[in-house]
């Protein structure tokens, strides 16, 4: 991905025009409907969630379209956001020691993407980890330790280094394609996520995790999110079948696991959103949490296929 | 065994905005460490575009409460004020600033809680429950204060009458008051001016006072805002002889 302005790629102008219309087409549906059931809750909580739309979309796209130091930079702040909100729901947000810690930690593993240091990009978790431990014991304090220690891990570990594989795809041959499309089939599939599971199903998935979820949806939304990969399979360069069936798979069941996930953390602290940045939809991680999920699995896939020759050194 | 125990922030379901407005606000470390970057960044700014100099930083209480009372001509004086605060009281001291003014909007509400810190101070609806709010820094929080008792700028540059508030809370108390005058912040950046210019500004700190005999009562307060309004004037023939 090259450091300067992407805008003018055709690629990045392919997907504009998708999400343009995409917006557009269901903006029109939505006011239709808007008119045809006035005053209808569902309506009106789904025209909130689509004017929310309007802001996410730019958020995701003008990074990449800045190019790869924007994108990196864009992937650091969502990742410090998510943990952020993160700390804030569990509380661990009191304790400066460890959220200063994991803030520190995803700037540096942020900043190993930016140098492609792949060696150091797969081993830092150790450090980070270690980092963490011994934080306790730089401070000679055990009560509550052992709570903000297993938090700040997981932080650092889930939206840190998680969502740290967006920056370093960055440094793939056609990582502008890649994330396009990673940003567009996750957003798509949280959509078909919600639709199906309206639409479909009556046996619960997880009904302790998330009493809406059913096999039938979450079946119905895989199949969606598949037809949508095969309609993009022209944008996605060097992918056969099998990549095509993987990014399928990954975005449909990845994205739905990676909603699963923040769906326990709020049943286990109580609470029905983490955050209100965007109406209709919740917090940082209500929004992001399917990418969280999917991109290392996406990164790994197109790693394992055509970066095999990847140095672990700098610059590599 | 010990169960893990999770206390989520009060404000988790608040948007940025209403986050920014409430008060008492969250401790966040994001929120500390924009300030301590951004007045590092502003004090070398003043330092170098204002020429910024500090008359008698030595009465600056080390800790405690204590309440800084100057004179306001423009937008610079909370900030000029706080940084002319040690580094260990940026988080501790708080600019009562306009409601209606510096928290109507998230840009405006951001730069006065990251910058001034600033406490909304409701000076048209309720001014007696901001006053409490006051209060409760200084003597419970045992925080610092940064009032502008004339109430809104000046648009000549003089000093204008004292509004009573500032001495509701301190008569009949023990904490310092430490007049203060800025000088030379009219002249870079006044009311009604879009852009700041490169003026000289000085700020001169007075010995503080202490109001302890002082009735809690109305004609109290009024002594006490007197008073303080003639040390602030002081100040002014001080830094102006220097």
């Amino acid at each position: 991905m090259t450091n300067l302005f992407t805008f003018h790629d055709p690629a990045f102008v392919v997907y504009a025009k998708i999400w343009l219309g995409l917006l557009l087409v269901s903006g029109a549906l939505l006011g239709i409907l808007a008119l045809t059931h006035r005053g209808d809750p569902t309506v009106r909580s789904a025209l909130v969630t689509y004017r929310s739309w309007w802001v996410i979309l730019p958020l995701m796209a003008f990074p990449l379209g800045l190019g790869r130091a924007a994108t990196i930079v864009a992937v650091t702040l969502l990742s410090l956001a998510c943990f952020h909100e993160f700390a804030r729901a569990t509380g661990l947000y009191r304790d400066w020691y460890f959220t200063g810690a994991v803030f520190f930690e995803i700037l540096c593993l942020n900043y190993v993407a930016w140098i492609r240091w792949y060696g150091m990009f797969l081993v830092l978790p150790m450090y980070a980890v270690a980092l963490l431990l011994i934080l306790p014991i730089l401070r000679n304090r055990t009560e509550g330790m052992l709570q903000n220690a297993g938090l700040s891990i997981m932080g650092f570990l889930y939206f840190g280094w998680f969502l740290g594989h967006l920056s370093y795809l960055t440094n793939f041959e056609n990582a502008l394609p890649y994330l396009l499309f990673l940003t567009l089939a996750v957003a798509l599939n949280d959509v078909a996520a919600f639709a199906t599971g309206k639409l479909f199903g009556r046996r619960p998935l997880a009904s302790n995790v998330s009493p809406r979820k059913t096999w039938g949806g979450a079946i119905g939304c895989v199949i969606v999110t598949a037809v949508v990969v095969w309609a993009l399979r022209s944008m996605l360069p060097r992918f056969g079948p099998m990549q095509l069936c993987l990014s399928a798979l990954i975005v449909g069941v990845g994205g739905q696991l990676g909603d699963l996930v923040i769906s326990f953390v709020k049943r286990d602290l109580g609470l029905k959103d983490l955050g209100a940045v965007f109406p209709g939809h919740g917090g940082w991680l209500d929004r992001y949490d399917s990418l969280i999920f999917v991109s290392p699995l996406f990164f790994h896939m197109i790693a394992f296929y055509y970066e095999r020759g990847i140095s672990l050194s700098p610059g590599g | 065994m010990k169960r893990w125990t999770y206390t989520p922030s009060p404000l988790l379901d608040k948007t940025l905005a209403e986050r920014l407005t409430t008060f008492p606000r969250d401790p966040t470390l994001t929120v500390y460490g924009l300030r301590f970057v951004g007045m590092l960044a502003l004090k070398a700014f003043f330092a170098s575009y204002f020429r910024l100099e500090i008359i008698g930083r030595r009465h600056i209480p080390t800790s405690g409460p204590f309440v800084l009372v100057a004179n306001h001509a423009s937008h610079l004086d909370a900030v000029a004020l706080a940084c002319a605060l040690p580094v260990r009281q940026w988080h501790h001291a708080y600019a009562a600033a306009a409601q209606d003014y510096f928290f109507h909007g998230i840009f405006r509400s951001f730069v006065a809680v990251v910058f001034t810190n600033a406490v909304p101070f409701d000076r048209r609806e309720d001014p007696k429950r901001s006053l409490e709010l006051c209060a409760d820094l200084l003597h419970v929080s045992r925080e610092a204060l940064i009032m502008f008792p004339e109430g809104t700028r000046s648009t000549d540059g003089e000093l204008h009458e004292f509004r009573a508030g500032v001495g509701r809370l301190v008569a009949g108390t023990t904490t310092p008051v430490l007049p203060a005058y800025i000088d030379g912040a009219f002249r870079a950046w006044p009311k009604g001016s879009a852009i700041p210019r490169p003026r000289r500004v000085r700020i001169g700190i007075g010995e503080p006072r202490r109001y302890p005999d002082a009735p809690p009562s109305r004609a109290g307060a009024a002594a006490v805002t007197a008073d303080l309004r003639r040390a602030v004037l002081e100040t002014r023939e001080c830094i102006r002889k220097s």
